[in-house]
């Protein structure tokens, strides 16, 4: 009785909704007596924007709501789901292509920062003893053999045409080598010799950067972030359980600036399709070997010099290996953050460290990557320093004529 | 190679079919949207391809072209006449040609401003005198305050 009449008076209030009405019954203080003055309780529900309104307020409203239940997700698969759940038109990010100055729209796209040359070497601990000296002459001898075997030993029944000539050698090589090889250093390394080596498992990255107002269709005018999603297959890769130690701290800050484009990334040009959102690093979230290591690439017979060099791409060729290293490795890092639970709104903590090494077939080229922010959101990039750094070399060759002497 | 033009069929063995004058005419145009600097834009005949575009680049003018990319644009049919029959604008062929070995182009300023110097011409003179004339002539009452002449109150 007593709330039946608390529920009339509410209600013959002006202006109020029911929703408004019941969080007032509900908040309303039972009456009792010389109780009410010691525990100052609110008399008014909190004043806060509407969820439903259609004002920038509701929507602010909406926003956070939605991150709220990302952060309260108990499990990363719950996180990941909430994340990647809705589907929109996104950007496909290919990292293996042919468009012309990739690497420098790429870096746009991940904020990443590119030098050339190997990151700083660790300081020499003191106390621990020095490792054992590198036997090149037996890890020169593996890779003579990988590649003795594939060029002139293996008698191969089918006869490959000429646009896949050059894949069909170095993809069996690529693969005999790696494994060849982690094996002779896993004396050195213990954590390569307990690694998970996984050979063309995909790699799936999500992310939002940026903003733009829509152009056509029934939301035209209103501001929209833009989406970009990584699938990519590396050759190989090498997954550890332990995190391999950071190259610089994580709040470094590099004097080179992040390129800014000034239009459009479908100029580059780059389509959107919209499909499932997936982050996936080669294995599920359960696997203990939850930290890269090493990836391997191949370039595909349509990127090679020769072809390059026909189109009048030869300042090119350098930019296909550097944007191969930037996407994918972007890619395979943000994964790894994702999966211990940071997100844009939830940075990293601790940089995540991984190495590619680019090859395409003849020309070898060493990346290393740290990324030090997952914030790339308009709304979370605002008063963020921080920027992923690229380590990468210039291309090797690794000496052929040698090996077959 | 060339438009409105029967190609001969190619027979294996034939040599390779050469065109040394073209009919084909191209014209670059400025943007609408914004391109990146090494982008070039030209409206090319339906007929042309990119593999024809970059030869005819190459050969013809010298430029060195990294990269082509081509799309067809529908001109509209949807404007109708006073008989409410459609007027079709035409279709045509646009390209966008990257530039090779860093090269970059922005179109120019067709009609810039032209700054007037002092010593002017007579006649440009005089028309800005009479459109000052005119304008002062027309001017309203300041103690109005720019309310407009029809309101009565």
């Amino acid at each position: 009785m007593a709330a039946a009449r608390c529920w009339r008076f509410v209600l013959r209030g002006p202006g109020l909704s029911l929703h408004t009405a019941a969080e007032a019954a509900v908040t309303a203080p039972e009456v009792t007596g010389p109780d009410v003055a010691a525990a100052p309780v609110a008399r008014y529900p909190p004043l806060v924007a509407s969820l439903t309104a259609d004002s920038k307020a509701a929507r602010q409203r909406r926003v956070e709501r939605w991150q709220a239940t990302v952060h309260a997700a108990k499990s990363v698969d719950e996180k990941l789901r909430i994340l990647t759940k809705m589907q929109f038109m996104k950007y496909v990010v290919y990292p293996q292509t042919f468009a012309l100055n990739a690497d420098r729209w790429y870096q746009s796209f991940t904020k990443t920062v590119f030098l050339s040359g190997l990151p700083p070497p660790p300081p020499a601990k003191p106390d621990t003893e020095p490792a054992p000296a590198l036997d090149v002459a037996a890890l020169r001898a593996a890779a003579c053999d990988c590649l003795l075997q594939e060029l002139f030993f293996l008698r191969r029944k089918k006869r490959v045409p000429l646009y896949l000539e050059r894949e069909a050698i170095a993809s069996p090589f690529l693969d005999q080598l790696v494994a060849s090889l982690t094996g002779l250093l896993s004396a050195r390394n213990p954590a390569l010799a307990a690694a998970a080596l996984d050979c063309k498992r995909p790699v799936h990255f999500y992310w939002l950067r940026g903003e733009e107002i829509i152009p056509h269709g029934h939301r035209k005018g209103r501001v929209d972030a833009l989406r970009y999603q990584i699938n990519d297959k590396p050759h190989n890769q090498i997954r550890i359980s332990k995190q391999l130690p950071e190259f610089v701290p994580l709040d470094y800050s590099v004097p080179v600036d992040v390129p800014v484009m000034n239009c459009k990334p479908d100029r580059l040009p780059l389509f959107k399709r919209q499909y499932e959102n997936t982050i996936f690093i080669g294995t599920k979230t359960a696997d203990p070997h939850c930290y890269g290591h090493t990836q391997f690439h191949l370039l595909p017979d349509k990127l090679k010099r020769e072809r390059l060099l026909k189109q009048n791409c030869a300042d090119q060729i350098e930019v296909v290996f550097r944007a191969n290293a930037i996407a994918s490795l972007f890619a395979w890092t943000g994964a790894q953050a994702m999966y211990q639970g940071f997100w844009s709104e939830a940075d990293v903590t601790r940089p995540f460290v991984s190495q590619g090494v680019i090859t395409d077939g003849k020309y070898f080229s060493f990346f290393c990557y740290q990324l030090n922010t997952l914030a790339l959101t308009a709304q979370a990039d605002q008063n963020n320093p921080r920027k992923n750094i690229c380590w990468g070399t210039q291309k090797v060759t690794v000496i052929w004529n040698r090996c077959l002497s | 190679m060339a438009r409105n033009v029967l190609y001969p069929l190619y027979q294996l063995g034939n040599p390779q079919l050469r065109v040394f004058r073209t009919n084909f005419f191209i014209q670059l145009v400025r943007p609408g949207m914004a391109q990146p600097e090494d982008t070039v834009q030209f409206r090319i005949p339906m007929e042309m391809t990119r593999v024809d575009l970059r030869s005819y680049l190459e050969r013809i003018y010298n430029v060195p072209v990294a990269a082509v990319r081509t799309r067809v644009q529908h001109g509209s049919n949807r404007r109708r006449d006073y008989r409410n029959v459609r007027i079709k604008k035409p279709d045509y062929k646009v390209a966008y040609v990257q530039l090779a070995h860093a090269q970059t182009f922005t179109f120019p300023d067709l009609f810039p401003d032209k700054k007037r110097p002092e010593g002017s011409s007579a006649t440009v003179d005089l028309q800005d005198q009479v459109l000052e004339d005119q304008r002062r002539r027309q001017s309203c009452d300041p103690r109005r305050g720019g309310v407009p002449g029809w309101f009565g109150l």
